[in-house]
């Protein structure tokens, strides 16, 4: 009785280790690639992080932990520096979109996953200059104002 | 089945994972380096074997436990015929082996959660981060297996060791007699106790969780890809983990409350020691991944810190696990130890070899804008909590170095560890309250003053109000001062940020409150783990300042007083029980006069053939209240003249630490808590990959 | 762009030069400190780690001094005064004995004691103090079945 579970263990065992080997490699959904290159995945994470400064910087100052003249500066200094991450972005994605194959627009994308989520499709656009703002973002992608939703 | 069988099917199950969990190591490996999917694809299902293989033998010893197969060692060991069917399952983490075994059983788990997981994510870290693991799986499944086979690697371990120990070779839980035995020794008595399922379980998660960070953090190094990806990606694991290593604090604490019968509830024993160092360093690490999300700043010192907490999680169980220092909790003197202090020493040397390698890819993007600023107070929280760590471990490590390097063996005891950790610690609580009044990158005098006012005339407020009701002690008046000054700066930071919500958004305080948290679930709820924290202080201090006893010998009818209480001894009562016999003294207690209800302090005889292996436990009775617990110990009676001997503490405030350990849990739920908006980007993700391929 | 301040650049460049070396010192600062209130009360709080034959070699400069023994416990010697708590044993190690008295709860596992770590002070009569006693098990959490053998 056990032999013959030992034995179906280790044949079972050894055939789910076994069988991958026997299928060909387009089979698998495996890149050992995240997708970004780490050049722009390192720019996302600093446009990020650079957004969270400057919602903390807002948090701060309206809890008066910063004075007015500081938070000036600060912010000034955060949104130079997004601005610039922000040109950097859309270069490099400029020239990756050329390179990769053709991918789709922000805003088809925020259509299908409002679709997908139940929801009539519904943009939000910047009020200052009137571009498309994409579901999370917090600024407007083109001329920085905040987007009001 | 045979317990033959049984244990055959548990041994070779452990045996197949092992050699899988080998396989899967090296396969991962080499199909990320040659971008082999099909080999990927085969070391993926190796680890979800050995999940399974591993739960299968898990599985097989419960069964073996619950039906009483004293044949196999470990069963004859841990259980009898007369303990109740619960502490029979929770003897699979009662001895040794069981306990070697369970930890395999949650890493052979979390890894396989782990691949489900990021079955779409993370592609390039991924073989890394399986292969990592797997090592680590091996590891305790050698131990398991092979180590305790002297014939294979048995040579090697037992060189090292004085050569009488290489018989008794531990690690097989499925190691057979040469008889049956008609009965087992039971679990040790002193283990009996609702803390026995939930102590070690809670404490385990949190060790072996804390692997999956520490696995990602050198496929991170491995890779180069050294952005925040993998802090994001284990951040929950990180703090699953720490949730159970607090968890696992907590129950050890109050077992020891109520079991060992001092009074106490942490007495620096090196396995305590051993708990706390990386609940220190993993609470440093959980601050400061927060400076590399927002600003990339401390990317190594994460990598050390995760690191470092692998290392002690490690080193604690080495500790329990080798008899090497004297403690309440250690397991028999083992042969394992020198397999520990390898694999410590692997792990370090692979990843300080990796981070030197790496070192040029992990520059800071920023710097710190000022001194005066919420980035160098959790400079400084990480600074005191690694401190604290340090002591700690210097303290709890010295003996074995002292010997090593003098031959003279020096130890320190409590004292040494509060005189240390004391001071130590009021630093951190006084910067926990400090810390939510600085802002991020700058603060200025004018806004520090303006801040700090309110909660510092707070804090004078109750100093003054301790000495007016008669506080002399000073210790008592800086502690429960700093305790005012934290809790009021941190209610601030609630007012504060409700109204700015409401004058904001225009919502009704009650909802702008509610918002408040959910909308900034990881500061809110950090700030709940800091009320938590604080309320732990007050238990803290309040018991170890203020803590008063007596003790005396009665007659029935007599009475002992002890500040406003009366305690009435009515009398012994002996009875059997199952397992063992139950001396109980009847106590009818009187505050201020009132009776106010009765306790019953025990003591309890468990008797065995073998002298040796008799022994009694101690059942202390506590009545508390949110003021005081009122903490009787029978410690001595005379069943004849019907005396007995009472000792009688009171412990002030310790129902505060049980709080604030269930507040601190409910601050990390909420601070875990998935996002909306994390979700959403998900979805996103899925949409645009599904609509890629259309 | 225009909601953009000027960045006072000057002001973050002087906060950068000999930014590094504040925090540095700083940090610096608090680990020396850390450290002098380690090493200073472990001066004071150490104790030495004797056996029984240590013991009575150095029997004249421990007394009265803290010090921690580990000996092997003679069980026939446990008494234990119910009324008063105090619990008297000796320690046994080939010739030499340690008389050794106690006062408080005793220990669950003293009765299945091997060896008995207790920590106190030596008195001139040759009685050792212990204020507090850690009882060693041969295994503790875990015990051989008689005539048990590894397969």
């Amino acid at each position: 009785m056990v032999t013959i579970a030992l034995a179906v263990m280790i044949i079972g065992a050894f055939t789910l280790v076994a069988y991958p080997y026997f299928k060909p490699a387009r089979e698998f959904d495996v890149s050992f690639a995240d997708g970004a290159d780490p050049v722009l995945e390192n720019l996302v994470v600093q446009r990020d992080s650079t957004y969270a400064a400057i919602k903390d910087l807002e948090f701060d100052h309206a809890m008066s932990k910063l004075s007015d003249a500081d938070y000036k500066s600060l912010r000034g200094k955060y949104e130079t520096k997004a601005v610039g991450i922000l040109q950097e972005l859309d270069g490099l994605t400029a020239a990756q979109k050329r390179r990769a194959r053709p991918t789709l627009s922000d805003e088809a994308i925020e259509r299908q996953v409002q679709q997908l989520r139940g929801g009539a499709a519904k943009t939000t656009r910047c009020d200052k200059c009137g571009v498309i703002a994409g579901a999370r973002d917090r600024y407007c992608a083109k001329c920085g104002a905040p987007v009001n939703r | 089945m045979t317990d033959f069988a049984m244990a055959d099917l548990g041994y070779v199950s452990l045996l197949l994972s092992l050699i899988l969990s080998l396989y899967a190591a090296g396969a991962a490996f080499y199909a990320a380096r040659r971008k082999r999917p099909q080999i990927f694809a085969s070391a993926r299902n190796a680890i979800f074997l050995v999940a399974a293989f591993t739960t299968l033998s898990v599985g097989v010893l419960v069964s073996a436990l619950i039906t009483h197969q004293f044949r196999i060692e470990y069963v004859a060991v841990q259980t009898n015929l007369a303990q109740p069917l619960l502490y029979d399952i929770s003897a699979l983490w009662g001895g040794q082996e069981g306990s070697l075994l369970f930890w395999a059983w949650l890493l052979a788990v979390f890894t396989a959660v782990v691949l489900i997981q990021n079955h779409d994510k993370n592609q390039e870290l991924l073989p890394y981060v399986v292969s990592g693991l797997a090592v680590s799986e091996a590891f305790f499944l050698a131990l398991l297996t092979i180590a305790a086979d002297p014939s294979i690697a048995g040579f090697f371990v037992a060189l090292p060791l004085n050569p009488q120990l290489a018989g008794s070779l531990v690690g097989n839980p499925f190691r057979m007699l040469d008889f049956t035995p008609p009965d087992g020794n039971g679990l040790n008595p002193l283990l009996q106790n609702p803390g026995m399922f939930i102590h070690p379980v809670t404490q385990y998660l949190g060790y072996v969780a804390f692997t999956i960070p520490f696995a990602f953090a050198m496929a991170a190094l491995f890779t180069g890809r050294l952005s925040d990806v993998w802090i994001r990606t284990t951040r929950r694991w990180t703090l699953f983990a720490w949730l159970f290593l607090s968890l696992g604090l907590l129950f050890g604490m109050q077992w020891a409350y109520v079991e060992l019968g001092w009074g106490g509830y942490w007495g620096w024993d090196p396995v305590e020691n051993a708990s706390l160092m990386p609940w220190l360093t993993a609470t440093a690490f959980l601050h400061s991944v927060m400076i590399q999300e927002r600003r990339g700043m401390l990317k190594v010192w994460n990598l050390v810190l995760v690191m470092l907490t692998f290392i002690l999680s490690i080193l604690g169980t080495f500790i329990t696990r080798s008899g090497v220092i004297q403690s309440v909790h250690a397991f028999g003197v083992s042969s394992l130890g020198p397999w520990f202090l390898a694999f410590l020493a692997l792990t370090l040397l692979s990843f300080l070899y990796l981070l030197f390698n790496r070192v040029d890819r992990l520059k800071e993007e920023n710097e710190l804008d000022s001194l005066i600023s919420r980035e160098s107070s959790f400079l400084l929280n990480n600074l005191i909590l690694v401190g604290a760590a340090f002591a700690t471990l210097w303290g709890t490590i010295f003996p074995m170095v002292s010997e090593g390097i003098t031959g003279k063996k020096v130890t320190v005891g409590a004292p040494f560890f509060n005189q240390v950790n004391g001071p130590i610690f009021l630093a951190l609580i006084v910067l926990i309250g400090v810390c939510p009044l600085i802002g991020w990158r700058r603060a200025t005098a004018e806004n520090l003053m303006r801040n700090f006012l309110r909660p510092f005339a707070v804090s004078v407020v109750a100093a003054l109000a301790l000495i007016a009701v008669g506080v002399r002690e000073w210790y008592g008046v800086v502690a429960f001062s700093a305790v005012a000054f934290v809790l009021t700066t941190i209610g601030l930071e609630f007012y504060r940020g409700t109204l700015a919500r409401h004058r904001q958004y225009n919502e009704n305080l009650v909802a702008a409150a509610v918002n408040l948290v959910t909308n900034n679930r990881r500061r809110y709820g950090g700030y709940i783990v800091h009320i938590g924290v604080i309320l732990g202080v007050i238990g803290i201090a309040g018991s170890s300042f203020y803590q008063v006893d007596t003790q005396a010998n009665l007659k029935p009818g007599e009475t002992v007083q002890l500040k406003q209480y009366t305690v009435q001894y009515d009398g012994l009562q002996v009875y059997p029980t199952a397992s063992h016999d139950a001396v109980t003294a009847r106590l009818t207690i009187f505050e201020n006069g009132n009776r106010v209800g009765t306790l019953s302090p025990e003591k309890d005889y468990y008797t065995s053939p073998d002298p040796n292996q008799s022994q009694s436990t101690t059942e202390v009775a506590v009545r508390t209240t949110a003021l005081e617990d009122l903490y009787i110990i029978l410690a001595g009676f005379d069943s004849t003249a019907g005396t007995a001997t009472l000792k009688v503490i009171i412990n002030p405030l310790v129902v505060w630490l049980w709080i604030g350990f269930g507040v601190l849990v409910g601050g990390t739920l909420i601070a875990a808590w998935p996002d909306p908006r994390e979700e959403h980007a998900l979805v996103r993700a899925r949409v645009k990959e599904a609509l890629a391929q259309a | 762009m225009s909601t953009i301040v000027a960045p006072s650049l000057e002001r973050a460049s002087t906060i950068k030069a000999g930014g590094k070396l504040k925090f540095v010192i700083g940090g610096l600062l608090i680990l020396g400190a850390i450290a002098f209130v380690t090493l200073n009360s472990f001066q004071s709080n150490a104790i030495y780690y004797l056996t029984l034959k240590e013991l009575d070699a150095q029997r004249a400069t421990v007394i009265n001094q803290p010090v921690r023994v580990n000996a092997p416990l003679d069980k026939s010697s446990i008494q234990f005064d119910d009324k008063t708590l105090t619990l008297k044993f000796t320690l046994k190690d080939g010739d030499l004995v340690l008389p050794v008295v106690y006062t408080g709860v005793v220990p669950d596992t003293l009765g299945q004691g091997e060896s008995v770590v207790a920590e106190g002070r030596l008195g001139a009569d040759g009685v050792f103090q212990a204020s507090t006693l850690l009882v060693k098990c041969p295994s503790k959490y875990e015990s051989q079945p008689a005539g048990s053998s590894a397969n």
